[in-house]
């Protein structure tokens, strides 16, 4: 899977009325939240923090949706959302180390953590429809097509190309101007 | 956050805090504000050529200076300057309120009660006194409980220390900016989804109007003369002062950032030397009649915030707001910022800070008035 390059700017540095949502990956309410190590799947691993994966058989390992995922009438029950833990020490970076806000890519090996149960912040899709609470919650897995990009989220179905995720995983509530929004998974 | 106005009251001070990495270990910056970094007993050298940060920890080349200042957002919050506070709440009150009184009275005679007559006026041998009569009003607002959680692990912890970017303090000063920009807009404008309003769009103010048109043929003070904007100021405390029973003359004005600064920047006629703002300073309603300094501050909850208006949009409507400020008039219940003990979980720290955000009470509504379109 090619990974996507910085889509947005997850956070902005001056607040006129209100500071943004968050950051994809941050387990929003701990009380309780179940966090379960797990194995990155080096063939494809996960591509964003916050993103919803699932385990690949062969390697016991997990990954991030892929087209093979995708389907028009069985609802997917995914292993858990990518956890980001923070601090972490950079793997890549640009010209000279830079690093931009909201830029922070997945370890592609090693251990990682996911959320099986809890709250965890989001990375919507650019354009989607605003979620509501107690949306359903669809990931596009079909190949990346403009601002759908693959393994990303999205609110509204899309024959081919979107699949349902288990109920049990909704939104809770409109995102910021950056499309971050809270996933309530499993509670 | 080194423009926020904290209230002191509110202010949670770090120390014996007991749950900070810098807890008990002294300076923590220097007198230029730069974060001075946990200091690790002896010289310490980057051996990998990499510096603890996106990730958080970043990749540093070895000809690179990283500024280890740590470059906050930049937020700005001013509701410590235009309202007092509520202070007798407490965490276990679930509803601030406060009564109104009004009084009543009969005129004696029986003439009736115009303005001329109406006075207690008795005979020699009258025994049939007229009373007073009372009557009480209770208002009562919610007092909202808010809290947030800080969390980290230890392993986040330790690495954020090593790195000199306390993960402990950042989060907790970005839950502190949390905590001030919430009251901050509870104070302006309340909540939208609890249905609460506050202090420049108050649902007990009546007194709301849009400025007269000037010359020009639009109400907007950039069309205005310099004369046509000290009678929209005038006009405004006139207007006021005339809903109190002429009893209480407002003594600040709040307008948008913009309008303060062309009245700030723009001179009062071709022949003076002082701007319009210095000019409204000087010869306001309040200042002339002697009864003090005519406050007028900008504030960016107006942007906007007029009828008809969106919040915070430029070029939509614009609003003015008249008060007095005076714990007696118009005041703000909230309690301080407390935390629950640190529980331990795991490898996890965390501690909840909570506090209880009442709503803006407009004690006396008639002594506020809002003025839209300039």
């Amino acid at each position: 899977m090619k990974k996507p390059v910085t889509r947005v700017r997850t956070c902005d540095v001056a607040f006129q009325f209100r500071m943004g949502a968050g950051f994809p990956g941050d387990v929003n309410r701990t009380h309780p939240a179940a966090i379960e190590p797990v194995m990155v799947d080096v063939e494809t691993p996960p591509t964003i923090f916050g993103q919803i994966v699932v385990v690949d058989t062969t390697s016991n390992a997990v990954r991030p949706l892929a087209a093979s995922d995708q389907s028009n009438s069985v609802v997917l029950t995914p292993h858990g959302t990518l956890v980001r833990s923070y601090p972490s020490q950079a793997s890549t970076g640009g010209a000279f180390g830079a690093a931009s806000l909201g830029s922070a890519t997945p370890p592609a090996t090693g251990v990682a953590d996911v959320l099986r149960a809890g709250y965890i912040m989001v990375q919507l899709n650019v354009g989607v429809t605003a979620p509501t609470k107690g949306g359903a919650v669809y990931v596009w897995c079909a190949a990346t097509s403009g601002n759908h990009i693959q393994g990303g989220y999205e609110t509204e179905y899309s024959a081919g190309n979107t699949t349902l995720l288990d109920p049990r995983y909704t939104y809770n509530g409109p995102p910021d101007s950056n499309g971050v929004t809270e996933l309530s998974c499993n509670v | 956050m080194k423009n926020t106005i904290i209230n002191k009251s509110v202010r949670m001070a770090f120390r014996d805090n007991g749950m900070m990495t810098y807890d008990g270990s002294g300076r923590t910056t220097d007198s230029a504000g730069n974060q001075l970094g946990k200091p690790f007993g002896n010289r310490y050298t980057m051996h990998d050529g990499r510096t603890c940060d996106s990730t958080g920890a970043f990749l540093v080349g070895e000809l690179e200076r990283l500024d280890p200042t740590l470059h906050e957002p930049l937020a700005a919050v001013t509701w410590g300057r235009d309202i007092d506070l509520r202070e007798d709440v407490t965490i276990a009150d679930e509803i601030s309120s406060f009564t109104l009184s009004t009084y009543g009275s009969q005129g004696s005679l029986g003439t009736g009660n115009s303005i001329g007559n109406g006075k207690a006026w008795i005979g020699k041998s009258t025994d049939q006194m007229t009373g007073i009569g009372l009557d009480l009003a209770k208002i009562p607002h919610p007092m909202t409980p808010w809290g947030m959680e800080l969390k980290y692990t230890i392993l986040e912890l330790e690495s954020a220390a090593r790195l000199g970017r306390p993960i402990d303090q950042q989060k907790f000063e970005g839950l502190q900016l949390k905590h001030q920009m919430d009251v901050d807009e509870m104070v302006y404008i309340g909540d939208t989804s609890l249905g609460l309003t506050g202090l420049v769009n108050n649902s007990l103010v009546s007194n709301v109007s849009n400025f007269a048109n000037g010359a020009s043929g639009f109400a907007t003070w950039a069309t205005k003369s310099p004369d046509e904007i000290l009678t929209d100021f005038n006009n405004a405390i006139t207007s006021v002062w005339s809903a109190s029973g002429w009893a209480v003359m407002p003594d600040r004005i709040l307008i948008p950032p913009t309008q303060f600064g062309y009245i700030s920047t723009a001179k009062v006629s071709n022949a003076g030397n002082v701007s319009i703002l210095k000019y409204v300073q000087d010869n306001n309603l309040l200042t002339t009649s002697g009864r003090g300094k005519l406050d007028i501050f900008p504030l960016k909850w107006l942007i906007g915030s007029g009828v008809g208006g969106t919040v915070g949009t430029v070029g939509t409507v614009d609003r003015m707001a008249v008060y007095t400020k005076d714990k007696k008039r118009v005041r703000y219940p909230m309690t301080i910022l407390q935390r629950t003990p640190i529980q331990y979980d795991s490898i996890y720290h965390k501690a909840t800070y909570f506090c209880r955000l009442g709503a803006v009470e407009a004690v006396y509504p008639e002594t506020m008035g809002y003025f839209d379109g300039l």
